[in-house]
């Protein structure tokens, strides 16, 4: 196989040389010249894409529709299409997010003819996002004409722009945006998904009640040496193999005794470790689930407490739920821990289904005609 | 209750001397199942890799409804295939109602692999080896295999039922397919007709859409 295949690149080398050797030098500089014509034209033309592209940027819609607590820059032909979703998403932000929502009015929504269509008349979708001080659109998203879409468009706008109003404390801890939907069991309940299948001691020892981990785990106390606290040996040594390729170069010896077992040396490898690359014992998604329990429990102005309260994340949180942070967490856990937990196994659909077919084909067979 | 045993039970003892071995084989085999799989899967690392080596059973599951299935519809109609009909011929009933006294007894049959499934994963669902923090679905899991073993003996049974103009006319019709398929193509059309039929029967609510998905007798 191997001769074959360098017979084969012997051949094409050949051919190439003499190729090369047939072309003439008055060709070649005549297809330099072709090159160097069409380099420029192509330069001239992309020169003129991005000065169309950023004309379109800073040519924000005129049309200004005010409803609630958003404010929209529109084109003309989507004014009504604008109103009616605003006004759908605005009470929408203004029941999640209390007076919190007040903030969109320095985010204004732009809703915009999309800059590329599959055809020219197409007006089917739109371009919506955000506006930015500099008149750029911030998170465009192409999205259907119809209200349904781009409300759900501009939530996933509106979570993102007043999540960014958090301080940055509190955003760095949430490390997700808030969501602006209806807190519901079966919401909460996919928290105990996320919270068990974390790959951390600490969330271990939350998820079978110990409330103590549960504030480690949600990052709500200082912990020392967290890779001592929140990890057990196993999850520490899983750690040192993800970071192998750093630590196998600057601590060569002390990898290798680790890898040979010597607890001392992983330990000392895992000191070693700057505290920013410890990761967290659970996702995002466990502590916005966190988050969303308190604001549940807390009722009217929570989400306001918890922007507004001075203090640590904990203090927020606290004042969110109204009640003590060790409160909060144990009524979570509980909560987590207790919700009804269903089956993927099995529904009703497939069962439906099954039986259906399961008829047809016990059907099929008396009508057979074998012995008549 | 009369000495006298009635047309459908004759039947059933019939279709149970013809399947008992098999039967008692799949039925330790699903048994079985669910504890190899719980031993597989103690001494995973954490309860994600616990899931996941639990959920690498699903196929075993599935094939051992479909084996209920086959061999159950099979051998409900290999006598009279053998004996050219001769006895449900010689019997005083029409040949629907035959084929329905022999479909349920098959139904009823499987019934006992379904049991000693149910009896293994509830030994591993009382079990401590489970982690606390996870939950087990053995009624789920069961009732899955239920439904899958009843697909798979209805479609087997109609099948075995079936003439063999029939088989032909089946295996004619796939053929057929296949070729308006390369028909299609060559016309530069993109219908792709082996996909649709795939996700007719693969894909829910198809034909084999209960064998496919999660079988997990172990979840969050």
């Amino acid at each position: 196989m191997c001769e074959r295949r360098s017979w084969r690149a012997g051949a094409a080398c050949l051919v190439a040389t003499f190729a090369a050797q047939t072309a003439l030098a008055q060709s070649t500089v005549e297809y330099a010249k072709r090159v160097d014509s069409l380099t420029a034209v192509w330069r001239v033309a992309v020169a003129a894409q991005v000065r169309a592209d950023s004309e379109r940027v800073r040519r924000l819609p005129l049309d200004t529709i005010r409803e609630g607590n958003l404010i929209v820059l529109s084109d003309s032909a989507y004014a009504t299409l604008a109103k009616a979703t605003a006004a759908i998403v605005s009470s929408e932000l203004e029941r999640s997010y209390g007076s919190w929502a007040a903030r969109m009015r320095t985010h204004i929504l732009v809703v915009r003819r999309p800059a590329r269509r599959w055809v020219v008349d197409d007006s089917s979708t739109v371009e919506s996002g955000v506006a930015s001080a500099d008149g750029r659109v911030l998170m465009p998203s192409s999205t259907f004409a119809s209200t349904e879409a781009l409300s759900a468009a501009w939530r996933r706008q509106a979570e993102v722009a007043l999540s960014s109003d958090l301080t940055p404390a509190l955003r760095e801890w949430l490390g997700v945006a808030t969501r602006s939907d209806p807190v519901t069991a079966r919401t909460l309940a996919a928290g105990r998904v996320d919270l068990v299948l974390s790959r951390s001691r600490a969330a271990h020892d939350c998820a079978l009640g110990t409330i103590a981990s549960c504030s480690r785990a949600l990052d709500l106390v200082a912990v020392n040496e967290p890779a001592f606290t929140l990890f057990d040996e196993r999850e520490r040594r899983d750690l040192i193999q993800w970071y192998s390729f750093v630590l196998r170069l600057r601590e060569p010896s002390k990898y290798a005794r680790c890898t040979a077992g010597q607890q001392a040396a992983c330990d000392s490898l895992i000191r070693s470790m700057p505290a920013d690359v410890i990761p967290r014992p659970v996702s995002p998604a466990v502590r916005l689930n966190f988050v969303r329990y308190a604001l549940l429990i807390g009722g009217e102005g929570a989400f306001d407490r918890l922007a507004n309260t001075e203090g640590t994340v904990a203090d927020r949180v606290a004042a969110a739920a109204r009640m003590p942070i060790d409160s909060a967490v144990t009524r979570w856990q509980a909560n987590l821990m207790s919700s009804a937990s269903s089956s993927t196994t099995m529904d009703a659909a497939t069962a439906v289904s099954s039986l259906f077919w399961a008829c047809l084909c016990g059907a099929l067979a008396l009508r057979s005609s074998r012995w008549r | 209750m009369t000495g006298k045993p009635t047309r459908w039970r004759a039947l059933f003892e019939t279709q149970w001397k013809w399947t008992r071995s098999v039967l008692l084989l799949i039925s330790l085999t699903t048994f079985a199942i669910p504890l190899l799989s719980l031993r597989s899967s103690v001494g995973a690392r954490d309860e994600s890799l616990f899931i996941s080596s639990m959920q690498t059973w699903a196929v075993a599951y599935a094939f051992a409804a479909a084996g209920v299935g086959l061999l159950t519809a099979m051998l409900a109609w290999a006598y009279d295939h053998r004996l050219r009909h001769v006895y449900a011929l010689s019997l005083p009933i029409e040949r629907w109602r035959y084929a329905l006294m022999r479909f349920t007894a098959g139904i009823t049959l499987i019934a006992l692999p379904i049991a000693t499934l149910l009896v293994g994963a509830e030994i591993v669902a009382h079990s401590a080896l489970v982690p606390k923090t996870l939950h087990s679905y053995p009624i789920a899991l069961t009732l899955r295999f239920t439904f899958a073993a009843l697909v798979a003996y209805s479609v087997f049974f109609a099948i075995s039922s079936a003439t063999a103009r029939t088989a032909g006319y089946i295996l004619a019709a796939i053929g057929l397919m296949f070729a308006l398929n390369i028909v299609l193509r060559a016309a530069g059309s993109r219908i792709d007709l082996p996909g649709y039929l795939t996700d007719l029967f693969l894909a829910a609510p198809g034909l084999l859409a209960v064998f496919g998905g999660r079988w997990m007798l172990v979840d969050v």
